[in-house]
């Protein structure tokens, strides 16, 4: 070829008329520089073709032929990743053609290249490998690949592992040791592999059979499945290699003669790993055959183990070592103090026994022990807390921690005052629309300043990208507000049929905000604050103020009127109110004479709209819960199990959305398409807080039915329900109650630490009811949705916190005895464990007649019942 | 898997060198500015006089020393690299990420540096002095070593009644026990660390003590903690320990993802304290003291927000005026493993104000580092062109389009600065008032500047700058 455009030509003629044999010609004359000088033009072909296909520009038997002469010849001219980011695979025919026209090293960095982007790959690499193009890559996926590759040409050519892996000799001598020394990548690894397939068809039996029969030798085995633990290799991958060990069944002799190896993993950093060395040093323990010296040098991680059984396992160890050699005794001492740091009471106490015993009452204790012990004391149990005395001098008293910070004061809420400070605001509530009072102060600094003097372009185009996303995927005021906002900037005369139309296609939640948007639109720049706009934090509006904004507001809309009216605070104790109120005219003014109990000559409750005289009448009684709870029930639905509530009067099916009090209940008919004043969005779930403040136990239910006991529907805004409870001035109520102990023991940790802050809050202000939270204890705990682990280590938590929530616990959990014990959970026993450690660390007895009754009902043995024993006879204060 | 990951940096057309690729690399702002040419991997090697802990870079050979307590060096070695190899969040485009540590020889620290493959975790392992019984050689140097699984492996081992000797630099043994064979392995240094490590110097120096609670307090703490979380919690003084709250506190860490605290759980055991600061913008540093070794964890305000990405440097990185002062600071740099700022003053001839704008700025180039427990800056340089710094953050890049093409007219105001900034079709009202900023933006509006300042304030900003001189 003369020249390079004559060439790039002809080539590109050959692809055009997909000709694979004769582009492939033409390249074998050039040199490597003029094929790669072909490379752009290449990729950019390719590209095309898979462009025109996905889009379907050009018929796919069309693009077939012209695809395959492109990656045939892609091999002689492209770079490895190059090929791997086209995804071209090696293949037979021109392909293996194709790249014998590059040099023997570049395919060797092909096939790293390409074992590299994924194990998978193994099968083109031993493709080039047995056409002899290159030699064997020394690269961790190379082995790896095999478990994926031979397991689907087993289940492709319906035959057993052992038998495929015998007529391959050479990865048996070779390859195969490579899988204990990398542990693969996420979808294809060892234990992976294995999970989810039958026993007779899995690596492990496979490599165990093939064992046995002489085809593997057995000691390489367990020597390589303890090697591979003592990698640094992924947990859930590293237990592949203990359990395979112990598939191997090896004898005394063969764990004696790898004794130093199980040693080695004690110090492992993986808690399974440390287990099962544990368990395969305690078999050869049992016949004395671990030597005393090296396992008090390697067992202390053992010691420190999260798990229960390791670490007694480990002081069983070191019991009988301490028997074979009395005179290490100092030191199994030290070692035995590190237990004492042990989360489980069981460990610590085993550790005080071996403690006396190492140390006889009387003899003095020796200066390190006691140095070791300090640090840890605070870790000990409050009942073994008597033994550690004769260790350690008592510490000094630590003050009782503090708790102002627990509760929520609400305060004034600041109007805005500036366009400036409006137009900032704006776009702060586009951005994060979960600050529901950040939301109110915009509102009503519209109503107010107007937006004549706003220049509303930058959020008018922020708007409409927010409005760009889907509606699913956007909080739902971001995406009201971004109706506005663009409405707003187009300067288009505000019609109020046209805007409450487009706010109509928005569903649910959206609507209330939406209507009363519409409502304040006529009032733009007033000068006069929006009726329904709260003066504190709690969404509240001053009795006064209302009043007031009643007397200058003229032509408001039904939805600020009755936002206003469920919003009236509910301190109505200020001079002159009756009076002024009597002033007013008007339906509005005599709904809220109504709501405020001033009586006029005249009123007729009767006479008012439906929405007016219903608002008027829950403002009067802020406080009352709309429908009454009677019952909790679990409900076992699509989407796993929740808690309900039976509801009465039962919840209307259709609820008119002035009654937006009521549309809180709206979810316990399960109606995903009714208008709901609910979501799945943070905003709305605190804007919905805020429509009617007093009506917190409505809301506390709504959230009760929300919460999700275990990880399989999390709902992330659920934990907001939680937030009213901050505030001091919310009672705890039965719903309150519920929501608080069904979150207490929720998986989700935003689920139960906003439950524990809320725990925390209503007993440092005064607001506990011991009855009224174990009242709720008792209702859950025959659900079985419960675990009592969790709620031991949420009420453990809160009663480190302060006395008063230690003793609110105790209470808690006394009164929370009742019912049948055998309907109780079976891990009932680490709720009666905290209660028994709880009063002997207050010295409180265990006085409750039903607690005690229900106790004395319990038929169970084991920990169950040496805890019931405890707490029976702790009648008098232990 | 570790895999030959220098066949995964691809040759681009018409680039000679390897450093001619990197330079290219660099230029889309995502890859690599420069990459590491190993002569082995990192090995620990037993022997009957104990163990060699051999940490090979491409540079010199650092440091030599013999361990004092080798089981607190492995696990802190460990307890690195299990964050460098950690991922918290995956954002789209995820890129490979780098697994070996940074290394600073200083005069009397050693510090380990890296981050998660998130870039949103922070971690810095430091030895000082007395955590060596002997130091056989030590030149004063920065560069990355090698840390591959075997080597982690092998660290897992390492036991307090073996002797264990730290070296590194390059190395001849991975020669002898190779037979005589050099694998070079060739690794490139991602721009996000480069950043990263600007950044967190920023916040560090931003932060304040919180709490001081004992080994077994912070044990029950971080093994009380959820596997994992989603939500800002703090951690908040109770007693002689810790609560975690949801609830907003003044007198706590907050912190997002608990995962990212429990990389410490491995080292709690051998840890004397665990100290908490928090910094205003939310993000959080936890200090273990382990005698002569300490570890330090810096987590981002979230879990999605990689250092790299946050501005907190912008404003300083965006005054070219500095130049000359940046001159005379570096001028008085040593490698001093604390900066004493009067002295720094005194031999700068430069004010509080200007020698903190330098400082940063420096920290920005990777030539300074800040140390929580002193409380002070440290000298140490990345052997990088770090003149290429400017150009890699996009926003500033974005910045300087905006001021080049005239799209700043600044305002009459009365106090500070007062500008419209017009980009694209709409413009911003941009406001500085001393060290606080507003602006119209979408980006103002979400973050408050708690990620720095946008675009429309470094090009206000930058205009003010050139009008002025």
């Amino acid at each position: 070829m003369s020249g390079k455009k004559e060439l790039v030509e002809a080539f590109h003629a050959h692809l055009e008329a997909a000709d694979g044999a004769a582009a492939l010609h033409l390249l074998q004359q050039c040199t490597e520089p003029q094929r790669r000088g072909l490379a752009k033009g290449l990729m950019r072909r390719l590209r095309g073709l898979d462009n025109e296909f996905i889009n379907g520009l050009s018929p796919a038997e069309d693009l077939g032929p012209k695809q395959q002469a492109c990656q045939e010849v892609a091999f002689a001219i492209l770079q490895p990743d190059e090929l791997l980011s086209l995804n071209i695979w090696l293949a037979e025919g021109r392909r293996v053609e194709a790249i014998r026209l590059r040099s023997r090293e570049w395919i060797a960095d092909w096939a790293r290249a390409v074992l590299a982007s994924h194990p998978r790959r193994v099968r083109e690499v031993a493709f080039a490998v047995a056409e002899g193009l290159c030699d064997k890559p020394d690269a961790p996926n190379w082995s790896v690949g095999f478990i994926d590759w031979l397991r689907n040409v087993a289940w492709r050519e319906n035959r057993d592992l052992p038998d495929l892996l015998r007529e391959r000799p050479d990865f048996l001598a070779d390859d195969l040791w490579g899988l204990f020394e990398f542990d693969g990548v996420a979808d294809v690894n060892l234990a992976g592999s294995d999970k989810y397939r039958k026993r007779q068809t899995a690596w492990s039996t496979a490599l165990c059979t093939l064992s046995a029969e002489g085809l593997i030798p057995r000691d390489r085995l367990l020597d390589a499945s303890l090697e591979a633990l003592a990698r640094d290799f992924v947990q859930m991958r590293a237990g592949w290699f203990s359990r395979f060990h112990e598939e191997l069944k090896p004898t005394l002799e063969e764990r004696a003669a790898r004794v130093d190896r199980y040693l080695l993993l004690l110090g492992s950093t993986i808690p399974p790993t440390v287990s099962f060395a544990v368990k395969a040093l305690q078999k050869l323990d049992k016949k004395g055959m671990v030597p005393a010296a090296a396992l008090l040098d390697a067992i202390e991680p053992a010691l420190q183990a999260r798990s229960k059984a390791t670490a007694t396992a480990a002081l069983a160890m070191l019991r009988a070592a301490h028997g074979r050699n009395a005179a290490s005794a100092e030191r199994i001492a030290l070692l035995v103090s590190q237990a004492l740091a042990h989360e489980h009471a069981d460990v610590q106490g085993e550790a005080f026994d071996f403690l006396d015993a190492l140390i006889p009452a009387g003899a003095p204790v020796p200066a390190a022990l006691r140095d070791a012990i300090e640090p840890v004391a605070e870790l000990v149990k409050p009942s073994l807390q008597p033994r550690l005395a004769r260790f350690v001098e008592a510490s000094a008293e630590v003050a009782p921690p503090t708790a102002e910070h627990e509760s929520l004061r609400s305060e004034p809420v600041v109007p805005i005052d500036s366009s400036e400070e409006l137009l900032a605001g704006l776009g702060a509530v586009l951005e994060r629309p979960d600050d529901a009072i950040e939301l109110e102060r915009v509102l009503d600094g519209l109503t107010r300043l107007g937006t004549d003097a706003l220049d509303l372009a930058a959020l008018a185009k922020r708007a409409r990208k927010i409005l760009d996303t889907y509606e699913e995927e956007r909080d739902p005021i971001a995406g009201c507000l971004s109706h506005l906002v663009s409405a707003l900037h187009r300067g288009e005369p505000f019609d109020a049929e046209a805007a409450s139309e487009s706010v109509v296609e928005i569903p649910r939640m959206q609507r209330l905000l939406g209507l009363l948007i519409v409502e304040l639109i006529p009032h733009l720049g007033s000068g006069l604050p929006r009726l329904s706009a709260p003066t504190d934090t709690r969404c509240w509006i001053a009795p006064e103020v209302l009043v007031e904004r009643a007397g200058q507001h003229s032509g408001c809309g039904p939805v600020d009127q009755v936002l206003a009216l469920l919003r009236l605070g509910p301190d109505r104790s200020k001079p002159d109110l009756a009076r002024r109120v009597k002033d007013l005219r008007g339906p509005f003014a005599v709904a809220l004479r109504h709501a405020l109990a001033v009586s006029k000559k005249g009123d007729s409750l009767d006479a008012l709209d439906e929405h007016l005289r219903l608002a008027a009448q829950r403002a009067r009684d802020p406080w009352r819960c709309q429908f009454d709870c009677p019952a909790v029930y679990r409900s076992n639905d699509g989407k796993g199990a929740h808690y309900r509530l039976r509801r009465e009067p039962s919840v209307p099916q259709k609820i008119p959305f002035l009654q937006p009090t009521v549309l809180l209940h709206s979810g316990e008919h399960g109606l995903a398409d009714y208008y709901c004043v609910l979501s799945e969005h943070p905003g709305p779930v605190r804007w919905s807080a805020t429509l009617a403040p007093g009506c917190t136990e409505d809301y506390f239910a709504c959230g009760f039915e929300r919460l999700d006991p275990e990880w399989s529907t999390v709902q992330w805004e659920a934990r907001l329900y939680f937030e009213p409870l901050l505030f001091a001035e919310v009672p705890l109520g039965p719903n309150a109650a519920r929501l608080l102990a069904a979150g207490l023991s929720c998986k989700e940790p935003g689920q139960w630490g906003m439950a524990l802050d809320a725990l925390l809050a209503v007993v440092h202000d005064g607001r506990f009811d011991a009855e009224l939270l174990g009242a709720a204890f008792a209702e859950l705990l025959p659900l079985g949705l419960v675990k009592c682990g969790r709620w031991a280590k949420s009420l453990g938590e809160a009663a480190r916190a302060s006395t008063l929530a230690r003793d609110a616990v105790v209470a808690t959990i006394q009164r929370g005895l009742r019912g049948d014990p055998a309907d109780a959970p079976k891990d009932l026993a680490k709720l009666l464990e905290l209660l028994h450690e709880l009063l002997f660390e207050g010295g409180a007895a265990f006085d409750d007649p039903e607690a005690r009754r229900f106790v004395e009902a319990i038929r169970t043995g084991g920990k169950t019942a040496k805890l019931c024993r405890a707490l029976l006879a702790e009648a008098s204060g232990g | 898997m570790p895999g030959p990951r220098g066949a995964r940096v691809p040759p681009l057309d018409g680039c000679d060198s390897a450093h001619e690729r990197d330079d290219l690399r660099a230029s889309d702002g995502r890859g690599s500015m420069h990459a590491y040419r190993y002569s082995g991997p990192s090995q620990l090697l037993t022997a009957a006089s104990g163990t060699n802990c051999r940490l090979v870079s491409d540079g010199e050979a650092l440091f030599r020393g013999v361990v004092a307590q080798p089981r607190h060096v492995a696990l802190g070695l460990r307890a690195l690299s299990n964050c460098v190899r950690a991922r918290f969040y995956t954002p789209p485009g995820v890129l490979e990420p780098l697994l070996d540590p940074v290394v600073t020889v200083g005069q009397q620290q050693l510090r380990f540096e890296g981050f998660s493959g998130c870039c949103s975790t922070y971690a810095r392992f430091d030895l000082a002095e007395d955590a060596f019984t002997d130091i056989e050689a030590r030149t004063r140097g920065t560069t990355n070593v090698d840390f591959q699984a075997p080597m982690r492996a092998a660290l897992a081992q390492v036991r307090d009644d073996s002797p264990m000797t730290l070296a590194v630099g390059r190395d001849s043994v991975a020669v002898e026990v190779g037979g005589g064979t050099i694998v070079e392995r060739k690794v490139p240094f991602p721009l996000r660390w480069l950043r990263g490590l600007g950044e967190v110097q920023a916040y560090l120096s931003r932060m304040e003590p919180r709490f001081e609670i004992s080994r077994a307090e912070a044990l029950r703490f971080v093994r009380a903690l959820p596997s994992r979380s989603r939500h800002v919690s703090y951690a908040v003084p109770l007693g002689r320990g810790l609560r975690l709250t949801q609830t907003k506190s003044t007198a706590g860490v907050a912190f997002t993802g608990t995962e990212r605290l429990r990389l410490l759980e491995d080292l709690l055991p051998k840890a004397e304290s665990l100290a908490g600061y928090a910094e205003p913008c939310g993000g959080s540093a936890w200090v273990l003291r382990m005698g002569a070794e300490r570890f330090t964890l810096v987590l981002s305000p979230e879990r999605w927000r990689g250092f790299s990405g946050e501005g907190q440097l912008l404003g300083a990185l965006a005054m070219d005026q500095v130049d000359e002062a940046l001159a005379r600071v570096q001028a008085s740099l040593h490698w001093q493993d604390r900066l004493d700022l009067e002295e720094l003053s005194r031999e700068s001839g430069l004010g509080r104000e200007a020698l903190a704008d330098a400082l940063a700025l420096l920290a920005a180039r990777g030539h300074v580092g800040f140390d929580l427990q002193d409380g002070a800056w440290f000298h140490r340089s990345l052997p990088f062109d770090l003149e290429q710094v400017k150009r890699l953050h996009p926003r500033l890049q974005n910045a300087r389009k905006l001021a080049e093409a005239g799209a700043v007219q600044l305002e009459a105001a009365t106090e500070g600065l007062r500008a419209r900034v017009q980009s694209g079709d709409v413009s911003y009202q941009v406001s500085v008032t001393g060290i606080d900023s507003t602006c119209s933006c979408p980006w103002f509006s979400k973050h408050h500047g708690e990620r720095g300042p946008c675009k429309h304030i470094l090009a206000t900003r930058i205009v003010a700058e050139e009008r002025s001189t």
